[in-house]
Formats: C-alpha cells, structure tokens, sequence
C-alpha cells in the first residue's frame, strides 16, 4: 500500500468530501451568485449606466479575494474541535490526499466556480439599464492585465490562509485577516527602513518588491520593476505560495488532538 | 501487536502525564483501561493511534510507529472516541461512502449491526440523538473489522438495552487475530466483557493482568466482621464490607472490577505490588 498517495483511496476521499459538504458548498455557491447579481443589478439600475470594464476588475478583485479568504480559511475547522479533528485524522488516507482535496476545493474548483458565478451574475445585469439596446462591454477573463495581479494575489493570499487555517482553532477569518494585516504593515515597513538604508535617501513609496518612491530636486520619481522583467516578481510570488503550502501541509502531517 | 515503550507525554512542561510508561497488548483480547477522570486513559489511547505524539519514547502498532499515521496503519484501526462526530449523511449512505478506506469493511453486517441497535438506516446521522450517533458509529466500528478496535467510553450515553447489545456486539466480534481496547470510567459496564485489566493510575499501569489470573490471586468477599482475617481492602456497604483478601486456597472466584479500581486507586501500592509479583512468578 502506498502510504503517500493512491489515486484509488484519493478519488474516494475527494467523493466522500463531496457527498459530506455538498449541501453547504451549493448554499455558498447561491449565496455569491445571488449577492453578485443583487449588487450588479442595484448598481446598474441605479445609475442608468452599464458597469464600466475598470469597475468589473475591481470589482471581481475585491469579491474574489474576500470570499475565497473566507471559504480557504474555514476549511479545516474540523481540526480545530477534537471530535471532528479525530473523524478527519483516523481516517484511512495520508495526510497528502487530505491536504490535496481541500487544496483542491479552495483554490481549483473555487476559482472555477467563482468565475462563473461572476458572469452568470454580470452578463444579464449589463443589460438592465436604459440603454438596454446597447449592454455594456464584458471583461475579458484573459486580456485584462489586472487579473493577472489579481490571480496571483489570491494565490498567495490561498496559502497563507490554508497555513493559518491550521494554526488556529477558532475564528480562523478574523485571525487570519488580523495576522495578514500586521504581516503586511511590519513587512512593508521593514521594507521601507531598508529601501532607505540602500538608497541613503527619503523614501516616500517602498511596496515590497514592486516599486520605491522618493524626491530628488523637489521632484518626486517612483521606480518600478520594468514589465519585462515583471516574471520576476510573479516568480516569487508563485514560490513563496509553494513554501507556505508546504508548511501547512507539515502542519496538517503534525496536528494533534 | 500494540507496543509502548517509555512512554513519556505532558500537555504542560510542569505537569507529566507518563513519564516512562511502557504496555505491550495482543491480539486475541479484549482489555478493559480503567482510571480516574483525568488519569490519561483519553490520552494514552491516543498515543495509541497517532492522534497525539508521545515527548518521549514510541508507540507502535505491528512494529510500525504510529506518530506518522500511516494510511495502512489507519486502515487496519477504528478509533471511537467519547464524543463522536457524524456527517450530515444517512448511516447507510455513511457506510457506502467510508467504508471502502477500510479493506475488512462488510456492508451486509454493517446494516445488521444497524437493526441489531435499532438504528434507522435512512435518517440522517446529524439529526438523531447522542446515543443513536454513538450507536450508529459503534456499528461502523465494528464492521470494518479491523485488527485493532479502541474504544473510549463507548457506552456513554447509552441507554440499558444499548449496552446490553452493546457488550454482545463486542463479545462477537472477538476473534484471535483482533485487539478490542475499551477504556471506561464506569467499571460496571464491562463487567463479564473484558477479559484483561490496565488500570492507569499515577501516571503509570498499576494493573495490567487477565481477570483469571487476579481471581486466582485475590479474593473478593463480602463479610461483616474482617477482624480476624488478612484484609488486603475493604470498604463499606449497605450489604456489610466488601473486602479484597488474598487469594490463598487458588480457588476462581468472580471478581468485583468497581472494589479492585477502588482499592488501586486509594491505596493501591499493596495489590499492585502483590499482582506485579505474581505476574512476574513462574507458574507452579
């Protein structure tokens, strides 16, 4: 038997998993669906106006985040109360095609079914203001050059809260949210101290690996990384999404009840 | 087929739980863990199944450490815990559903255990009371028949003909190559069930002996006046003393499990030692 993966105990595992939280996942999946259109709808009929493509990336973005957040980081509740945790633990499969089928879920399958879900609730709701003869643009999934930065954002923002989904016991969102907020001051502010140290100088903008900011002759410059070597920063991104995965699923491997 | 060795565990760096312990337990018995709330029969018994990790020492389970869980490990033991959880799924939709993580799993006597605890297979799981969930797992346990079955405090919550069913599920599914751990507070429950006793007490097994061979050491007795004779315990009840002597004329004699736990677990240093001897004795 192989005590690490077996596509046979995986496949069963990943269907028991389904059966378990279908019901609940369906709910979700109404839930956002019917949030997206009630939003889209109220803002169009509001305004008279189809929602601009600028509008729908920011949109997406920020809805995309918070509730693939939110699912990721309930999704090993069952380990923080012992009765649940001790079903889950016992049972038969290693602790890779556990970690895999919820890796699966929040971060496959969630950014499948959200994207649906976004244009199901989009599509029509363009189309609902007066100018109905003439809907407004859809963006286009694959040509917006923001939804790249959004995808990868989620992509890290995935793992950090799968890792701390499985440090903490209870009410995973608001640590998680509350430990990402001070990561990110503390990281941004170290960041700002070095970037002074390195250039000598006033820095004004120091977003970590992304651009500085400072003044020189009463003129304020801001350097970025230039887009062909923007890989860089999308490298590093998808590595350090790859090492917090790792260590959450160590953790997963060492929880006890 | 389990194996612990120097088990040391402690949830707080002050205060150790087992510092040193060590057990050896075989296939073909049903043991029965008695302590005190609080003496770690929980703990031990997740040591046991890789649910909690030992600070010192290993357990094993067939020369396989169990910290790791590997999935054959897991696949070969049913765990029940005190306070079970059950799925949202109907018990026969449950078993279709989980089952198959273990190889022995039989669905026809699944579904018989089911009747046999008066379990309706079509009610979701989540909406049926404590004592039917546990029942219902109880059933599943049994019927994945695996090597290793441990169960903690399994009749909690049970009604009267429950346990009743209860112990002759158990009883059944004894065979030589299976090791059944129950672990219970309420000695009363696995009366005529267990066939060996681990008493945990002090963080250590004060007691780990088949009840035939304590019954030949010991004799349990009810008496009114205990003057005259060689009292190893005694306590009061509304029948007279009941008393705990040595066991001098070999004779079997039923054992009382409740007035044994008491007489460890207050002042058990005189039968611990006197049973640990006798164990370590050749037999004449």
């Amino acid at each position: 038997m192989n005590q690490q993966f077996s596509i046979t105990r995986f496949g069963r595992l990943f269907a028991k998993h389904t059966a378990e939280h279908y019901r609940a996942y369906l709910m979700s999946f109404l839930v956002v669906l019917g949030s997206l259109f009630i939003f889209f709808a109220f803002r169009n009929v509001m305004t008279q106006r189809p929602m601009e493509i600028r509008d729908q990336v920011m949109t997406f973005g920020f809805t995309f985040i918070l509730t693939g957040s939110l699912f990721t980081s309930s999704v090993f509740s069952d380990l923080g109360q012992p009765r649940t945790a001790i079903a889950s633990l016992t049972l038969p499969a290693s602790a890779l095609e556990k970690f895999m089928v919820k890796w699966i879920y929040t971060y496959a399958i969630f950014q499948l079914i959200f994207v649906g879900s976004f244009y199901l609730a989009l599509q029509p709701t363009q189309k609902m203001t007066a100018a109905a003869a003439h809907p407004g643009e859809i963006m286009n999934l694959f040509r917006e050059p923001e939804l790249v930065n959004i995808f990868l954002a989620y992509t890290v923002l995935h793992s950090f809260t799968m890792l701390c989904a499985l440090l903490f016991k209870k009410l995973h969102f608001v640590k998680t949210g509350f430990v990402i907020l001070i990561f990110f001051v503390v990281f941004t502010m170290v960041n700002k101290l070095i970037m002074q140290g390195m250039t000598g100088r006033q820095v004004f903008s120091a977003v970590p690996f992304l651009n500085l900011g400072f003044e020189e002759h009463n003129e304020y410059h801001l350097l970025s990384i230039p887009e062909e070597s923007a890989y860089i920063f999308y490298m590093f991104a998808v590595v350090a999404a790859v090492i917090i995965w790792s260590a959450a699923y160590f953790r997963l491997k060492e929880k006890q009840v | 087929m389990i194996a612990i060795q120097n088990l040391g565990f402690s949830y707080s760096p002050k205060q150790k739980l087992f510092n040193g312990l060590s057990l050896q337990l075989q296939r073909g018995h049903i043991y029965g863990l008695l302590g005190k709330n609080g003496a770690g029969k929980s703990t031990l018994l997740k040591n046991m199944v890789g649910l909690a990790f030992p600070k010192s020492g290993i357990c094993t389970i067939n020369n396989i450490g169990v910290s790791g869980r590997p999935a054959s490990v897991l696949a070969d033991l049913f765990f029940l815990p005190e306070d079970v959880y059950v799925p949202s799924l109907t018990p026969l939709a449950f078993g279709k559903r989980t089952g198959g993580f273990y190889p022995g799993f039989d669905l026809v006597q699944y579904t018989d255990h089911l009747k046999g605890l008066d379990i309706d297979q079509n009610v979701r799981m989540d909406k049926m009371s404590f004592g039917q969930q546990k029942k219902a797992m109880i059933a599943f346990g049994l019927a994945t028949n695996t090597s290793l079955l441990v169960l903690d405090e399994p009749t909690n919550g049970l009604d009267i003909p429950s346990k009743v069913q209860f112990r002759k599920l158990i009883a059944a599914a004894l065979t030589e190559d299976k090791c059944i751990i129950i672990s219970t507070h309420q000695v009363r429950d696995l009366d005529s069930l267990i066939d060996t006793v681990l008493l945990l007490n002090d963080g250590d097994i004060a007691v780990n002996m088949a009840i035939d061979d304590i019954a030949r050491q010991l004799t349990f007795a009810t008496a009114t006046d205990t003057a005259a004779t060689d009292v190893l315990y005694e306590e009061e009840s509304v029948r007279g003393k009941k008393t705990i002597l040595r066991n001098t004329t070999g004779q079997y004699n039923r054992i009382d499990l409740e007035l044994l736990f008491n007489a460890v677990v207050t002042n058990g240093e005189q039968i611990s030692k006197l049973l640990k001897q006798a164990k370590h004795e050749p037999a004449i």
